[in-house]
């Protein structure tokens, strides 16, 4: 086990290494953000200087090992923009992205899991068929779509909830569901075959004839071992839900990092940027690994060392 | 289910894609008028069962007076030809680093397994900000981009499937015999994974379709006039309050076409393998 | 000892009277007022930022020196109460007697000198400094009393002292805590009060009930960020924001059909029109021929434009000047829409089947940007033109071509005149050799704009400028359009109308009862 928790560590560094590397070179090739520094009316003399300013002259090689030697002291270095640690902006903005991708997931999970389970119990039933269509109906939603439609509803012309922005309970209803909706069909199609796969196995049969209840029998029995591709995927996804959250954060104005990591992509503010992929990059990694590793406890196989790969 | 109950969301899914394909391909029979045509002075109509819409457009019109149904039948030709192409790049990209990781193992393998978890714990939307800040947007670069992302899921199965595969007497035969590492993994090996690829590639072009939508609803993807359901639906979203219409089809086509995509795939799973369900939907990651 | 009573009871009576009929009674600030901007401010240092957004907000907290007239829009007395032209290159300014910065600091000729020398400071790295490097020295003559020289003479001296960014900061201040502390922390002169600011957020500010112009009738006002319009209408409609800017046209008719909100709209300096790169700076290209950029004239019909994908609201710019800006000749007419010319011309220069060209755009400040461009394109199209459509999604990259000379073909493009109504905003920038934004030059033009903008002289400027506007429309050098209005909407809680300088005048809106 602790031979593959360090194969899996490692891992997991070289990815974030891997991944500051690649940030790094595309933003340095796609653009230059002194224009947008200055007022439209600046001269040329002007430009230059603030390249020079801000070291934006320098080899590319040294700009990286500069920024790899800062960023290992926690040092992002400044917006371009508004001079304030990368670091700090980014950390001022994470509780409300964990908030949304928090609360997203458990609304997806809870409209997810049940279904999935029900929908495998009642097998080729109507149920079924609703829930199959209403898994991909989900998956084929645009995301903003949604989330424009429930703030028209809610929002304008029932007007029981706020449109955006954040702060009591009732702000993040909207966001959540949005974002839960975008999850859960995925989820629930997982559960679903999961669950499906694992009923046919002979050890439920047994219990069965054992005259186990039924309701022991799935979720002891069932569940426990269709959890295992669903935390995987859970892991997974996380990715995916960040994807998400950038649009559900635009939308409904969510003061969140993946919004500030877009508008920073835009306006070619480097250090934010590099500051919130590669931090929005270790956070996957981490629960990527803190799902791999719920997967090997769960799963005695791997736990007892036969290896993941 | 019985077998004939199987055959339905096959059939159903089929139906739905074959309207699709249709569409597309004979998108110049079908549109009543040039999707590009515009008509300033004709713009914003609604569809023909509000107050102001006729049948000259049935669906409506868009800020410039392009007819909305005829650019939705040539958006089904741009939306589906650029996730076809797309799945095609990323499939043989994958597979082709699947069969590699897994029938040669070893060093091999760490590599392209940790550039698998690599490209996966990457967040694709950023990656594909910054691609496409720095080559462009455009129908071309975006389905490069897709492409470029979109392999890892296929790596997975398939590796995992091909590191089964490997031990399995027919491949050790194969190889007893003499045969050429490539011959063996395309001869002997590659066959039984066609079925899980296929399948895999059919959901996958669902995705992608989705994905074309949302880099289009940041200005990424396919650009004016060109009609793609993603665009359409990213330029409509503003009209969401007074105009309804001109995100609402779009959204529709993608939202069937998904459907009918995801039941056709479904349907070819469950008719041709039965047992890959764990396996395949485990290794779709995305 | 009742009587003694009874005097002192009446005198006090007749004391508070008396300080009740001096005293000016005003209505006490009340209410709170929630406006919703596109994006967030940088930093809350005024002199260290060019945002719009981050103008407005500011203009809030701080006082400029001049102010405009609501109704001409010509700067008038603000924190100067006069300005009078001691000679051609000395000018000197009275200041307001008895303001204070809202940390009770004295506002005097001081805090002028220290706030136009700290934008000038190259240390400070200020992206305003280069509106203000004409200034030559400013100088305390007493406490309300400066006098400032400028380089050569400087005829937008008074429109430059309106500018949104150029506010008074309070010297003491700003050298005791810092920049960093200021850049979070701002203190001005203004009509309300700093009070929290949540970064990407909101902005909260409270009435500032000792201002010089009489408290603002708003007590609390919040600005929150809102980036998706369809959201910010959405708020509108609900209640959840009193008041939102840049409205998409096409989205007007459900405000005005709610019973909550209505639309104002005003002309703003912001002017939109095709730049053809006469001077083939970029590349070769056909349009080095007059005849050429006269049929680009007629083939492109900005009424239907103007009155189809804008609403009608918008203003003809026939010379390519907006008509608020100081300078523009009004007599001037525009090329009549004209397809038939239009090939007509084409074929006399050469191109009886017309030719293709790129068409540059890029996302910012027009509105309807992609619309008006497709239409432009598909104008052009009729003509025998056809174009190549090139989008920049980047502001950066965009810029970058423009000056850079890679911009081949037509540009459409926009020009806010920097906030100055005047005509050398737009004019130098785009005709006078070697500028970044010009690219068609001649030995004339850059005569007529050197001349103009260095006297003060207002007919003689509005001679030159009469002159250089004929030659540019007979040269047809560029294709002007219109200019655009904000477009803004308010709930009817509210007595609020827009701003031709795009400021809004949130301070000076009261509520309706």
């Amino acid at each position: 086990m602790t031979v593959y928790v360090a194969h899996r560590l490692l891992q997991a560094l070289f990815v974030c290494l891997g991944i500051s590397v690649i940030t790094f070179l595309l933003l340095h090739v796609a653009g230059d953000p002194v224009l947008l520094l200055l007022p439209q009316s600046a001269s040329d003399a002007d430009v230059a200087l603030l390249k020079q300013k801000l070291g934006l002259d320098r080899p590319l090689v040294v700009q990286y090992i500069a920024f790899l030697g800062d960023a290992l002291k926690g040092d992002f270095g400044q917006s371009l923009f508004t001079q304030e640690s990368a670091f700090s902006l980014i950390l001022e903005r994470m509780p409300a992205t964990l908030e949304l991708t928090l609360a997203g997931t458990l609304v997806g999970l809870a409209v997810a899991i049940p279904l999935g389970v029900l929908a495998a119990i009642k097998r080729g039933s109507f149920l079924d068929r609703l829930s199959t269509v209403g898994a991909v109906g989900g998956q084929a939603m645009p995301i903003f779509w949604l989330g424009i439609m429930l703030i028209i509803l809610f929002a304008v012309k029932l007007r029981v909830l706020p449109a955006s922005g954040r702060g009591t309970l009732a702000h993040l209803i909207l966001p959540a569901i949005t974002l839960g909706v975008y999850l859960a069909p995925l989820t629930m199609r997982l559960t679903r075959s999961g669950m499906l796969d694992v009923l046919t196995q002979d050890y439920i049969r047994t219990a069965r004839a054992k005259g186990v209840v039924e309701r022991v029998v799935l979720f002891k029995h069932a569940l426990r071992n269709a959890a295992i591709p669903i935390v995987t995927i859970l892991g997974i996804q996380f990715g995916r839900l960040l994807g998400g959250a950038i649009v559900t954060e635009t939308v409904f104005a969510w003061p969140g990092v993946a919004s500030l990591a877009v508008k920073a992509i835009r306006t070619y503010d480097y250090p934010v940027v590099q500051g919130s992929v590669v931090f929005l990059a270790l956070l996957i990694v981490v629960v990527n690994l803190l799902t791999d590793l719920a997967v090997a406890w769960i799963d005695p196989r791997i736990r007892l060392g036969a290896g993941r790969d | 289910m019985t077998s004939l109950g199987r055959l339905r969301p096959l059939a159903a899914g089929g139906l739905i894609l074959g309207v699709a394909v249709c569409a597309a391909v004979l998108a110049p029979a079908l549109a009543p008028h040039d999707p590009y045509a515009q008509a300033v002075g004709a713009r914003l109509i609604p569809p023909v069962w509000e107050e102001g819409g006729g049948w000259t457009n049935p669906l409506g019109t868009d800020p410039l007076g392009r007819d909305l149904l005829s650019r939705i039948i040539y958006g089904a030709r741009i939306s589906i030809s650029a996730a076809a192409l797309a799945v095609a790049v990323s499939m043989v990209l994958g597979v082709l680093m699947g069969l590699v990781a897994g029938y040669y193992a070893g060093r091999v393998d760490t590599v392209i397994s940790n550039l698998v978890n690599l490209m996966l714990a990457f967040p694709f939307l950023l990656l594909a900000l910054a691609a496409v800040a720095v080559v462009g947007p455009g129908f071309r670069n975006m389905v490069i981009v897709l492409g470029l992302t979109g392999w890892p899921i296929y790596t997975r199965v398939v590796r995992a499937e091909t590191l089964k595969y490997r031990e399995r007497e027919f491949v050790l035969a194969a190889r007893a015999l003499g045969l050429g590492s490539w011959r063996v993994i395309w001869g002997h090996v590659l066959p039984n994974l066609i079925n899980t690829i296929i399948v895999m590639a059919s959901l996958e072009v669902a995705r992608m379709i989705i994905l074309e939508s949302f880099l289009s609803f940041l200005g990424l993807g396919i650009q004016p006039p060109t009609p793609s359901w993603g665009s359409m639906l990213g330029e409509g979203r503003v009209y969401m309050f007074t105009h309804w219409w001109l995100a609402a089809f779009p959204g529709l086509a993608i939202f069937m076409t998904t459907l009918g995509i995801n039941l056709f795939g479904d349907g070819l799973r469950d008719l041709l393998d039965p047992h890959r369900v764990l396996a395949a939907a485990t290794a779709r990651a995305e | 000892m009742e009587n003694v009573k009874l005097v002192i009871r009446c005198s006090l009576a007749l004391l508070a009277g008396l300080l009740l009929a001096v005293t000016p009674v005003a209505a006490a600030p009340k209410g709170r007022v929630v406006a919703a901007l596109g994006s967030d401010t940088s930093t809350m240092d005024p002199h260290m930022h060019t945002e719009r957004v981050g103008i407005i907000i500011q203009q809030h907290i701080f006082d400029s020196l001049l102010g405009r007239d609501t109704k001409t829009w010509h700067p008038v007395p603000h924190l100067a109460e006069s300005v009078t032209s001691v000679n051609a290159t000395t000018w000197e300014l009275k200041l307001r007697r008895g303001v204070k910065f809202h940390n009770g600091e004295p506002f005097t000729a001081e805090s002028v000198k220290f706030s136009i020398e700290r934008v000038l400071n190259p240390d400070q790295k200020s992206p305003i400094r280069g509106n203000f490097t004409w200034v030559k020295s400013v100088d305390v003559v007493d406490d309300y009393t400066v006098r400032i020289t400028t380089v050569k003479p400087y005829p937008l001296f008074h429109e430059i002292l309106t500018f949104g960014n150029f506010v008074m900061l309070p010297p003491k201040y700003v050298r005791e805590k810092g920049d960093a502390h200021v850049a979070r922390n701002p203190v001005g002169t203004g009509p309300f009060r700093f009070v929290e600011w949540k970064k990407g957020e909101q902005t909260t500010l409270e009435a500032n009930e000792q201002y010089w112009k009489g408290a603002p009738a708003i007590k609390t006002l919040v600005f929150r960020v809102i980036p998706e319009p369809a959201t910010q209408i959405a708020e509108l409609l609900s209640g959840g924001v009193d008041l939102i800017r840049a409205v998409p046209p096409d989205q007007l008719s459900v405000i005005k059909s709610s019973k909550v909100a209505r639309v104002t709209a005003t002309k703003i300096l912001r002017v939109v029109y095709l730049q053809m790169d006469g001077d083939a700076r970029a590349a070769k290209t056909p349009l080095t021929d007059v005849r050429v950029r006269r049929a680009v004239n007629h083939a492109v019909n900005v009424d239907e434009i103007m009155q189809k994908i804008l609403g009608g609201l918008a203003v003809r710019t026939p010379s390519g000047g907006n008509p608020l800006a100081f300078g523009t000749d009004a007599s001037i007419k525009a090329y009549a829409w004209d397809p038939e010319r239009a090939k007509k011309l084409l074929a006399e220069a050469g191109y009886p089947g017309g030719f293709e060209i790129s068409l540059n755009t890029y996302a910012g400040s027009i509105v309807n940007v992609e619309q008006v461009a497709q239409a432009a394109m598909g104008y052009l199209g009729q003509a025998g033109i056809r174009v190549k459509p090139r989008h920049f999604a980047d502001v950066g990259q965009y810029l970058a071509n423009f000056r850079g000379s890679k911009l081949d073909g037509i540009t459409m493009a926009s020009w806010g005149y920097n906030s100055v109504f005047d005509s050398d905003a737009i004019f130098y920038t785009h005709f006078h050799t070697g500028e970044p934004y010009a690219y068609n030059t001649a030995k004339e033009m850059d005569t007529w704009l050197e001349e103009a903008r260095s006297t003060v002289d207002t007919k003689k400027r509005r001679e030159l400028y009469s002159r250089f506007q004929r030659f540019i429309v007979d040269q047809a050098y560029w294709v002007p359009m219109y200019g655009q209005y904000t477009i803004e909407a308010v709930s009817n809680k509210l007595n609020y109308e827009a701003s031709s300088d795009e400021i809004m005048r949130i301070f000076a809106a009261t509520w309706k009862d």
